[in-house]
């Protein structure tokens, strides 16, 4: 190739880079967003560590909420998720969620529907489209994000539960081409209602929570990644012996967090027990899960 | 990668998955363990190619064809039956499906994983009975696995595992 072919194809390849960053702000703007998009990225694995200026930090509009329920996306614009992107800026910090159709990027985000309950430290996104991903969860560096778990829902779907550190106000912004959901949470000063639901390195419990008087039946919730989706439920006295166990299936273990739910029927008791929910090791047998502090609130006997 | 069962391809799970040895001059091997995933088969070898995984099997049958991958040399102990001398002694067979849904145990993984027993048996000295080949759930505390199930067929594998070890 000659000297003067090369510079033709340099020019050529920057005019292109050019109009392609000129076309994709204008479908930004047309959706009325303010994002972080064109910031640097550097990938970690499947989760990015997003920097972003002081100047486009700025330009962010969205109100922030404590609204318990938000929804949007189109049914059948993408049917994974394909990346994880987390962010600190001022005030508040980020995560982006790239979707994926038949394998490529989507232009679009699939339907989603969004859950924070009132006093309680995560919000829950719901994708009913959504049946595989490349990524599984994370945890954050940020001081009010703390970690994403992304997990096969039990009627079919995907949801990504957000923990956060403490109470939070949010807010959700979409963005086109590629398809993209931007989650900003930021603190709110407030005490939390409920202790966040206590997690483990393969298990997370979301019902019963730390402290809690439970009643018969009792029923446990959460997910897990352990081995051949097995999860074993155990309520034990302050002297260590067993008074109800259980073992359930979760709905995955390999390629996500599997969800799982089962109905314990209890014993009355005295005092405070423990509720340990987890497997054992498949390398040695020993127990690896969580474990809360439970006193008995009473139930059908 | 070629495995160390005729017709086996290796993909090798992470070694945080499971613990080096030198079996059977480590550890005698006189078990075999029966294990279903509760998910596909290539899920299982990938998950295990992940050090957050921290289990592993050695061999791992596809329900639709037999084919089976191995995960972990046989001399390795792979960490699948929650029960430390168990591992210590045996090999781990994994078979794709659920234990819920018996489509899944089909006549070529159970013709498969009856003819990688029957091998195993033979190269280890492993008695064909029901004492040596033996379901997770026959795992001893604190074991509370339940796989394969009451869908697996014992009373066929046996009878296979017997006609191929000759």
């Amino acid at each position: 190739m000659g000297l003067r072919h090369f510079i033709v194809v340099i020019w050529v390849a920057l005019l292109v880079a050019v109009l392609a960053t000129g076309c994709g702000q204008g479908s930004r703007q047309e959706q009325g967003t303010r994002t972080t998009e064109d910031t640097t990225a550097v990938s970690e694995s499947q989760t990015r560590q997003e920097t972003t200026s002081e100047e486009e930090t700025a330009r962010d509009e969205v109100p922030f909420t404590a609204a318990s329920e938000m929804s949007g996306g189109s049914e059948g614009a993408a049917d994974s998720i394909q990346e994880v992107t987390f962010g600190e800026h001022e005030g508040y910090e980020r995560m982006i969620i790239d979707f994926g159709s038949e394998g490529a990027p989507s232009s679009r985000i699939p339907a989603w529907s969004l859950s924070s309950p009132t006093g309680e430290g995560y919000a829950r996104i719901m994708f009913p489209g959504v049946g595989a991903t490349l990524v599984t969860g994370e945890t954050f560096s940020g001081s009010i994000m703390d970690n994403f778990y992304v997990v096969r829902a039990p009627g079919g779907g995907m949801f990504v539960d957000i923990f956060a550190t403490g109470a939070f106000q949010y807010r959700v912004t979409e963005l086109s081409d590629p398809g993209r959901l931007v989650i900003d949470y930021r603190p709110a000063s407030v005490d939390l209602s409920f202790p966040i639901p206590a997690r483990a390195e393969r298990t997370v419990l979301f019902q019963p929570r730390k402290g809690e008087a439970i009643t018969s039946p009792l029923t446990v919730s959460g997910y897990s990644r352990n081995f051949e989706a097995s999860n074993t439920i155990r309520l034990v006295d302050s002297g260590g012996n067993i008074l109800a166990q259980s073992t359930v299936l979760s709905n995955d273990w390999t390629e996500t967090w599997g969800y799982f739910e089962a109905s314990l029927e209890l014993p009355a008791f005295e005092g405070q027990a423990s509720l340990r929910v987890g497997s054992e090791s498949p390398r040695d047998g020993s127990f690896e899960g969580v474990e809360v502090p439970v006193t008995y609130g009473g139930g059908q006997q | 990668m070629v495995g160390e069962y005729l017709g086996s391809t290796y993909i090798p799970a992470n070694s945080s998955n499971y613990t080096a040895a030198n079996r059977p001059y480590s550890n005698p091997i006189n078990k075999i363990v029966i294990h279903v995933t509760q998910g596909s088969w290539s899920s299982a070898i990938n998950w295990f190619q992940n050090s957050s995984a921290q289990a592993s099997a050695h061999y791992i049958v596809r329900s639709s064809d037999g084919f089976i991958g191995q995960s972990v040399l046989e001399k390795n102990i792979a960490w699948h039956a929650g029960n430390l001398p168990y591992n210590q002694t045996s090999i781990g067979i994994e078979h794709e499906g659920y234990i819920s849904d018996p489509k899944w145990f089909t006549e070529a993984m159970y013709h498969s994983s009856a003819k990688l027993s029957a091998y195993l048996c033979n190269k280890y000295g492993i008695p064909v009975d029901w004492v040596h080949i033996i379901g997770h759930d026959e795992v001893p505390y604190p074991n509370t696995h339940t796989d394969p199930g009451y869908h697996w067929n014992w009373y066929n594998y046996m009878d296979y595992v017997e006609y191929y070890a000759g």
